[in-house]
Order: structure tokens, then sequence, then C-alpha cells
């Protein structure tokens, strides 16, 4: 899966738990977690990101 | 590291490493109560020892993330049999319902009617149905 997901940096995604769903652009993504920046960035703010824990990923789609 | 065998594959296994063993050195003498190991004898015992140490850094799970575990076998070999087939899979987030594109080694790639496409890792999957009729659940 490791191999699907490094494809998707810089594709907007849709990362499901199961305790809620972050939307966002894939910054990063290794065996372990993956690295979304949650929201649009400006030239001021680095903008704020949302790590994921691979094994806890239930399902992630690609919009 | 974890092996899964019968008894019968088990003997087998064991067969063919005696018969590696005579080739490479010769058949096994009388030992006569003597207690010293054999250079042979002393190399597999080391061998073993660094394959059980590497098993044990490597923390190799019984089964789930990485190990070899039956049930998600058996539910890659299905959905391998249903590529291209339209199904129903729920996760704990909740149901995802496409075409399966793709079943690769930990996951499956879903083809959504809208244009989208979902990846769900298999340990995820809670249950996967087709539609009108149920084939697996976990």
């Amino acid at each position: 899966m490791n191999g699907e997901l490094q494809a998707l940096i810089g594709k907007q995604v849709q990362v499901a738990s199961a305790l809620d769903t972050t939307t966002g652009v894939v910054v990063s993504a290794d065996g372990s977690a993956l690295t979304l920046r949650t929201s649009e960035l400006s030239g001021y703010e680095m903008g704020s990101y949302a790590i994921f824990q691979l094994r806890l990923i239930a399902y992630i789609r690609v919009l | 590291m974890k092996i899964i065998m019968d008894e019968k594959e088990l003997k087998a296994l064991f067969d063919g490493l005696a018969r590696v063993l005579r080739a490479l050195y010769g058949s096994p003498e009388p030992s006569g109560g003597s207690e010293q190991e054999t250079p042979p004898r002393a190399g597999l015992r080391r061998l073993l020892r660094s394959l059980i140490r590497r098993g044990d850094a490597q923390g190799v799970p019984e089964s789930g993330a990485g190990g070899f575990d039956p049930g998600l076998e058996r539910m890659k070999e299905m959905m391998s049999r249903y590529q291209g087939r339209r199904a129903e899979l729920t996760t704990q987030a909740g149901l995802v319902a496409g075409e399966i594109a793709t079943v690769g080694g930990d996951y499956v790639k879903i083809a959504e009617s809208g244009g989208s496409y979902v990846l769900i890792p298999l340990e995820q999957i809670v249950s996967f149905h087709l539609p009108g009729k149920q084939v697996m659940e976990r």
C-alpha cells in the first residue's frame, strides 16, 4: 500500500478513521504514517497538518 | 519466524534437511555416549540461535500487521476472485461501495461510481458483501 500512498502526494484525499474523517492534501507517506495538509497555504502561515498512524486508518478516498 | 505446516509436511521438511546434511557431511557416526559437538551440529545450533534472535529483534507478530493471518488471506483471495465486480465493504468508518479495481498485498482499491477511488487496508475491512449476496464476515 505504501507505493499507492507515495503516488498520492500532492493529491486531495479524505482520510477516515473510526472516529472522524479529515480532508486534505497528502504531504508525505511512509511505512507507518500519512501526513495531510489540512489548510490552504498562504504566504504568511505554515498551514495546519494532520498526521495519521497508517494502522488506524479505515480508508483513504481519493477525491 | 513463524512456520505453519501439518505433521506430514514437518516430517518431509526434516527428512529433506537430514538428506542435505548427510550429503554435506556424510552419515553420522554412532556417538558412543560422547557429548562433544561435531562442527556441523555446532554450526546448525549457531544458525538456529541467530534466526531466533533475529525473529525476536523484529518483534514478529503472531498475526495482523505484517504477520500471516489466515482470515485476511482468505479475504484477499475472495476479493481477487471478484475483481471487477461491484461490492460493498464495511469498515469501522462506514460503508464503501464500488467496483473492486485492484487487490494489493495489504489493501484493496475500490472505484466508486462518481469517479473517485478508495484505498482500504485489508485489516480494516469488517465485512465484504456482493450486492444481493453476503460473501464474507470477519
